[in-house]
């Protein structure tokens, strides 16, 4: 009897925890407390046998193993000395010969490839540059937290006090997102704008959800659903206002310096310029739309309102966004204006961001119902620039896939073949970048 | 006044207030005489567009069995057999124009439109692009003043019509034809056309280069004249302007002219035939041609930055789109990319102006004996214009597209005075096809390069210019060179091909064929 009521008050509280209790909460700053007193140790000081490279990819405590074999992040300062790399060098700094390229020794690669602590304090001892974007990259300098983060007391440290020695609370999906948009969106002197790309960078495109997915994690993706029950729905919206908080720093930045090209085109819509000639009758369909202009990149901003809903918060205070498009389809903004919009968005999404933590993970039948909504809207945008197509796709998908999650018994069959489609209808022509025939059609829209 | 009686006093009040009326109407009137005296005394000649008809009569059919005719006579015959300049207000009507004016948010009217086959006359509501000065400029005449049309026989529908190119003045139409005016004086008298055009306003289109930039004001852009495509319009529809070959685009209208050489005896020694100059005046077109192309988009982009440096509107503030290599931006992204491949002269990734006005600008340096890498150095402070800032500042822009301009002019003055002979022009022929200068030509530069090699091939080697387009039909397949050209509205069928042709195209391909070419041609 005394053991069922034990049973019975255990599998309660378990309930209660699961859908009451306040999700972990984004308390932690990038902005290291104290960065004169930090500095990085190098991957070894991870990778002993006993610690984190145990040898089993994979595996809990074989975590620099997982990265070492499978990680794309190992390799991201080896792949400076390819050929692309230095023609990519040779034509942004337009040296007379790719011979004198070295990107390996370039500030502007090495804030990404290796990590943003290389032009920011506390700085990167040029020895671990060959380990690429390793532990420290991510996990922070490591030389206060090192020794006591296998001690018993770790865990009884607060967030706040784990930060302050340095580490960085990667478990919290807030303070993930924004590390990871760090590189992957960019930010002050950590940029690929579109000079680089020009020189032959690859486009960023960012989106949380969809990069994990793929991602050979070194941790477990129990621990992050146990977390984060909701967990692809959760990391999908997180990463939209992460993301979307990243770019428009960046906007802000570029829009101020008076050394960054102006306009800076990789903040416009890359195929609103990126298509060839051949005519397509989406694009001259919707008279009153302004002809000919340069437009915001929508990529990190179309589907912010969406993810604000989700975490609860309502998409009207965000009029800078707005502003901002406006702002940005003249044929040269100002840049003061530019710059105060975007700044003043992104304070506004960096609050939202700190407060996330509490919003109540939603039931099946809430996630459901939402899922069924938006996959509706992704039948809607079937006409939509490539950008804003497939940031609804990806946002149906995580949805689609959180909903697994929390109701494994759910099916879709319809929904899941019309995800399959309007992914082969997104995917480029192989050797291509840009959407390119898959938006041609021969026949003039109708003049209505 | 007030002595005296009533009806009186109100009698001589009416008369001075009719005089007073009287007084300011004269001023009036003469103040307007005073200007249009004004006007005449400054620009000496009558502003008036007149129809086909006006030219009709005489340059219909040759009349036979009279003195030699300095003219073929049957231009208007063949002009309106087959010349699309015939069309060019028509296809306002069409519905890629009129869908045009929609997406541009221009208002519709109420117009009268003639049908010139039936002669049936109807009122259709149609969108202002039919009207508008930004199109008819191009397109046909816009009549912005009634006067210019009183009592003539001008007729909107006839699009870009004799007087549009031969010149909007009363004088030169009347003296022309008359064959004895200013006394024993005949038209044919007086040699300087230059004159013609000063006195008569006559276009000049015996000289080369004004010939050149009356075509090119529209087929490029002259902001002065209101000719400007802006990128709106492109975005609303319009068809890219392709590159232009002066010689080729006149051979395909078809011409309605003769080239001296193809004159009779007769005639050539009533026109003091320079036979030595004749022989190569197609040669000297193309080259002529290809320097005034690119003094007329350098004019443009002086012209458009200098309103921009000084515009009220802060959108416009800077340069139209429109006068960039629309192929900078407009192509998709490919891996590899032949555009990273060739590198870049500045920064990455900064949209350049039009590249295709340079093309034949290398030859016409090298066959002077000058280096072709002065074009170059001519062209490098626009270059660090645009390079240094997306767009360029207009002020600077403007600076130095004007001295760039002078530039460009300096060389047409010097090609003309250089006479051609035959070891140039075979010069020229291995200059074009070794591709100096052009080493990774885009679309509309290849277009130019072919264009001008097959022109002066056909003139120098003695062979038909139709006999050489059969040879060029591979190239023809990677570059379109074939035009649209003769009457009837191709331009469905035919732009999406042209377009699919500059979407696919790619530098290697095209080398290889025109060398392909040169060597079916017999040249090495």
């Amino acid at each position: 009897m005394v053991s069922f009521v034990v049973l019975g008050l255990a599998l309660g509280l378990a309930v209660w925890e699961l859908c009451d209790r306040p999700l972990p909460s984004a308390a932690a700053d990038l902005a290291l407390p104290d960065s004169a007193n930090l500095c990085w140790r190098g991957v070894n000081s991870c990778s002993a046998t006993s610690c984190h490279g145990g040898g089993h990819p994979c595996a809990r405590g074989s975590e620099q193993t997982t990265w070492s074999m499978c990680d794309p992040h190992a390799r991201a300062f080896q792949v400076l000395f390819q050929e692309r790399s230095k023609l990519m060098v040779k034509q942004y700094y337009n040296l007379a010969e790719t011979q004198l390229a070295q990107p390996e020794k370039v500030s502007l690669c090495l804030s990404c490839h290796v990590a943003p602590d290389v032009v920011r304090d506390p700085g990167v001892p040029p020895l671990f540059y060959a380990d690429g974007v390793s532990c420290e990259s991510c996990h922070g300098p490591a030389n206060r937290w090192l020794a006591l983060h296998y001690q018993p007391s770790w865990k009884q440290m607060s967030p706040a006090e784990k930060a302050s020695t340095g580490f960085r609370l990667t478990k919290d999906l807030v303070v993930r997102a924004r590390l990871c948009a760090d590189c992957h969106v960019g930010g002050p002197e950590i940029e690929v704008n579109h000079d680089l790309i020009a020189a032959g960078h690859p486009r960023l495109s960012f989106e949380l959800g969809s990069f994990q997915a793929i991602y050979p994690r070194h941790w477990s993706d129990r621990d992050d659903r146990a977390r984060y029950p909701d967990f692809e729905a959760r990391s999908w919206a997180v990463g939209q206002v992460a993301s979307a908080k990243a770019a428009l720093d960046l906007l802000a930045y570029r829009a101020g310096n008076e050394k960054s090209p102006w306009p800076e085109f990789a903040d416009m819509n890359c195929y609103a310029c990126h298509h060839d000639l051949r005519e397509r009758p989406w694009r001259e369909q919707n008279p009153g739309r302004r002809l000919g202009v340069l437009t915001l990149n929508d990529w990190y901003y179309a589907e912010v309102p969406e993810a604000l809903a989700y975490l609860g918060w309502p998409a009207e205070g965000l009029a800078d966004l707005e502003g901002l498009r406006t702002e940005m389809r003249r044929r040269l903004p100002d840049r003061a204006r530019t710059s105060g919009l975007a700044a003043g968005a992104a304070a506004q999404l960096g609050q939202i961001l700190r407060g996330s933590g509490h919003v109540p993970l939603p039931g099946p039948d809430q996630l459901r119902s939402l899922l069924l909504h938006q996959a509706s809207s992704l039948r809607k945008g079937a006409s939509q620039d490539w950008d804003r197509a497939t940031q609804g796709y990806l946002k149906v998908a995580a949805l689609h896939h959180a909903l697994k999650d929390l109701d494994p018994q759910f099916q879709d069959p319809a929904l899941l073949a019309e995800l399959c489609q309007r992914r082969k209808e997104l995917e480029f022509p192989p050797g291509s970048s840009s959407p390119g025939k898959r938006e041609t059609g021969t026949a003039l829209p109708p003049s209505d | 006044m007030r002595m005296l009686p009533g009806a009186l006093r109100g009698l001589s009040l009416g008369a001075i207030g009719l005089l007073l009326l009287l007084w300011c109407w004269s001023r009036g009137s003469s103040g307007e005489q005073a200007q249009a005296a004004q006007e005449k005394k400054e620009s000496k000649l009558t502003k008036f567009y007149f129809g086909v008809d006006s030219c009709r009569l005489c340059h219909t059919q040759p009349q036979k069995g009279q003195n030699p005719q300095l003219c073929r006579c049957n231009e208007v015959a063949l002009w309106e057999a087959e010349d699309k300049h015939a069309d060019a207000w028509n296809v306002l009507l069409s519905e890629r124009a009129q869908r045009m004016g929609k997406l541009l948010g221009w208002e519709e009217v109420d117009l009268p439109i003639e049908d010139l086959k039936t002669g049936m006359k109807e009122t259709r509501r149609v969108s202002s692009v039919a009207t508008r000065a930004e199109c008819v400029n191009c397109h046909g005449l816009h009549v912005d003043n009634p006067d210019y049309v009183k009592d003539s026989t001008f007729k909107k529908e006839e699009g870009v019509n004799c007087c549009v190119c031969h010149g909007t003045y009363k004088e030169w139409v009347s003296a022309h034809f008359n064959p004895v005016f200013q006394g024993n004086k005949q038209w044919r008298d007086i040699k300087d056309r230059a004159a013609k055009e000063r006195d008569y306003g006559m276009k000049d289109l015996w000289n080369p280069v004004k010939r050149s930039q009356l075509c090119l004001s529209c087929h490029v852009g002259n902001t002065e004249e209101g000719k400007f495509v802006t990128h709106a319009m492109y975005a609303a529809g319009h068809p890219p302007l392709p590159s232009v070959e002066i010689a080729t685009f006149s051979e395909e209208m078809p011409r309605h002219w003769q080239y001296p050489i193809e004159k009779s005896e007769a005639v050539q020694k009533l026109q003091d035939f320079d036979a030595v100059q004749a022989k190569f005046e197609r040669t000297q077109l193309v080259l002529l041609g290809g320097v005034a192309a690119l003094g007329e988009s350098l004019n443009l982009v002086a012209t458009q930055a200098e309103r921009a440096a000084t515009a009220k509107e802060e959108d416009d503030r800077s340069l139209d789109f429109a006068l960039f290599d629309c192929y900078a931006c407009h192509h998709e992204l490919k891996t590899p990319a032949w555009r990273q491949g060739r590198g870049y002269k500045g920064k990455p990734g900064r949209p350049q102006l039009q590249v295709w006005p340079t093309s034949l600008v290398h030859a016409s340096l090298r066959s002077l004996g000058r280096d072709e890498k002065q074009l170059d150095t001519a062209l490098a402070p626009l270059f660090k214009v645009f390079d240094s800032r997306p767009f360029g500042d207009p002020v600077r822009a403007a600076e130095e597209a004007r001295k760039a301009k002078k530039w460009a002019d300096e060389l047409a003055g010097e090609l003309r005075k250089r006479p051609l002979d035959q070891a140039t022009v075979d010069q020229i022929l291995q200059i074009l096809a070794s591709l100096q200068g052009n080493e990774y030509p885009d679309y509309d530069s290849a277009r130019q390069l072919a264009w001008g090699y097959l022109m002066i091939f056909s003139e120098v080697r003695g062979q038909k210019y139709s006999d050489i387009k059969k040879a060029s039909e591979p190239l023809d397949k990677v570059l379109k060179l074939s035009l649209p050209a003769t009457r009837g509205n191709q331009l469905e069928k035919d732009l999406p091909l042209a377009l699919e042709k500059r979407g696919e195209y790619d530098p290697a391909v095209f080398k290889r064929e025109f060398r392909n070419l040169i060597q079916r041609l017999g040249e090495k």
